[in-house]
């Protein structure tokens, strides 16, 4: 119990050490949700108007072949950025994050001192990170979604797509595949804590300390 | 107690064998001070480690209170450095985003001692160390002196049976340091302390004066 309420206690304590990190990874939640919400129904939908035989008008037909090509474009360019954002959003979360726990390095040397195990050094901040972190990625991916949802409303309205798209949930693979990554992305500090602490013989670490 | 029978330490360099420890033997009776004086590279760091049982020693036998150290495993040792070990260091190693109140009660805390006699000994061992107004107070807001005297209220708070201070006064200045002994003295009182000093001054306050030379006691 102390455990927890120390480690949820350190969140505020350890407020300047997140300034980075916790934008950092709002930023990148942001940025996947609202291209993983633009990307999903906008590609589903092209796909599908290929496939489907519709009995239109010639007029109706360019309409409709005017905002699937729209849709396609938005869709891939979409997942294309999504990737990017993955992608440079991981590598700049590892290296932050690395860079967090090396300054609190000092910290676990004093927590290793005054007689705390590994285990409980580790849970410690493995729930202070955790918390943080799904937090800002929770925070990041819902405003996302809204300020997506937004843009398609708008795509709507101006006719450039069709009103049906915001029912169009994609066959769950790509949102998988999305969540999946923020997931792995969240993992990473945790991951960055979990090994620095394992490679650390703690009275080696003790040691050093002095 | 402590005895130590022939200890060695040696290690191993890129240029060969560096024996640091030479054959230490000797034997600590309970509620001791002990100084350690000795010059820089003349082993009183690796002396430290052992007897704090983070470092074994290559060859020789200890044994604290009676437990042969040089036959646990590492686990062991870690466990019994946990429980009757505590450690004072140069620098103080508070948290600094922690109150001193804070800093005194995390290792009872994670301990699992209940609030109330979490309380208690923090309580207790703040009045010892003559800083119970400080309690709220952040490392930053004190002053170099006051912040060891919390880490000793820090080390001295699990009731260790042996408290090691590796240069606890080297940060301070003359009069800082006499208050810090008679800290130490006063709220160490029924622990055997084993400190390191390069201040000869401060072995007036001894009950027992090593020298350490080349890693042989003098």
């Amino acid at each position: 119990m102390f455990l927890l309420q120390n480690a949820l206690k350190n969140i505020w304590r350890q407020r300047r050490r997140y300034r980075v990190l916790l934008p950092l990874i709002l930023v990148c939640a942001l940025l996947t949700g609202v291209f993983m919400t633009v990307a999903v129904p906008c590609r589903q939908y092209s796909d599908r108007i290929i496939t489907v035989a519709y009995d239109l008008t010639a007029e109706e037909a360019a309409a409709v072949e005017e905002m699937s090509s729209h849709a396609r474009e938005l869709g891939e360019g979409a997942s294309l950025i999504q990737f990017g954002v993955l992608l440079v959003g991981a590598i700049a979360i590892l290296y932050v994050s690395s860079l967090m726990i090396g300054e609190r390095m000092r910290e676990v040397g004093v927590f290793y001192a005054i007689g705390l195990s590994r285990g409980q050094i580790f849970v410690t901040m493995f729930v202070e990170l955790f918390t943080v972190c799904t937090a800002a990625l929770l925070c990041g991916l819902t405003f996302g979604r809204v300020l997506a949802v937004s843009y398609l409303q708008n795509e709507i309205a101006v006719s450039r797509l069709p009103a049906e798209i915001l029912s169009y949930k994609g066959n769950g693979t790509a949102e998988s595949l999305c969540v999946i990554a923020a997931v792995g992305i969240l993992l990473l500090p945790i991951l960055r804590l979990a090994v620095k602490l394992l490679r650390t013989d703690p009275n080696e670490f003790l040691t050093v300390r002095k | 107690m402590i005895r130590l029978c022939d200890i060695r330490k040696t290690y191993k360099t890129r240029h060969g064998s560096v024996e640091v420890l030479n054959g230490i033997s000797l034997t600590v009776p309970d509620h001791t001070l002990v100084m350690l004086l000795g010059e820089s590279g003349s082993g009183k760091s690796t002396l430290c480690n052992i007897l704090g049982l983070l470092d074994t020693p290559t060859a020789g036998e200890y044994f604290l209170d009676d437990t042969p150290i040089h036959t646990l495993s590492q686990k062991e040792r870690t466990d019994l450095r946990r429980e009757k070990v505590s450690f004072v260091f140069q620098s103080f190693n508070l948290i600094p985003t922690m109150t001193a109140w804070e800093n005194i009660e995390l290792p009872l805390g994670y301990r699992n001692f209940p609030k109330a006699e979490r309380d208690a000994r923090v309580e207790t061992v703040l009045r010892s160390v003559g800083l119970i107004g400080r309690a709220d107070h952040y490392p930053s807001e004190l002053s170099g002196g006051e912040q060891q005297r919390i880490a000793i209220a820090r080390a001295l708070v699990m009731e260790p049976s042996l408290l090691i201070a590796d240069e606890p006064t080297g940060n301070l200045d003359k009069s800082t340091t006499g208050t810090i002994m008679e800290t130490l003295l006063e709220a160490g009182r029924g622990k055997t302390i084993f400190m390191v000093t390069h201040n000869e001054e401060l072995t007036a306050y001894a009950d027992v004066v090593l020298h350490l030379r080349r890693g042989v006691l003098e």
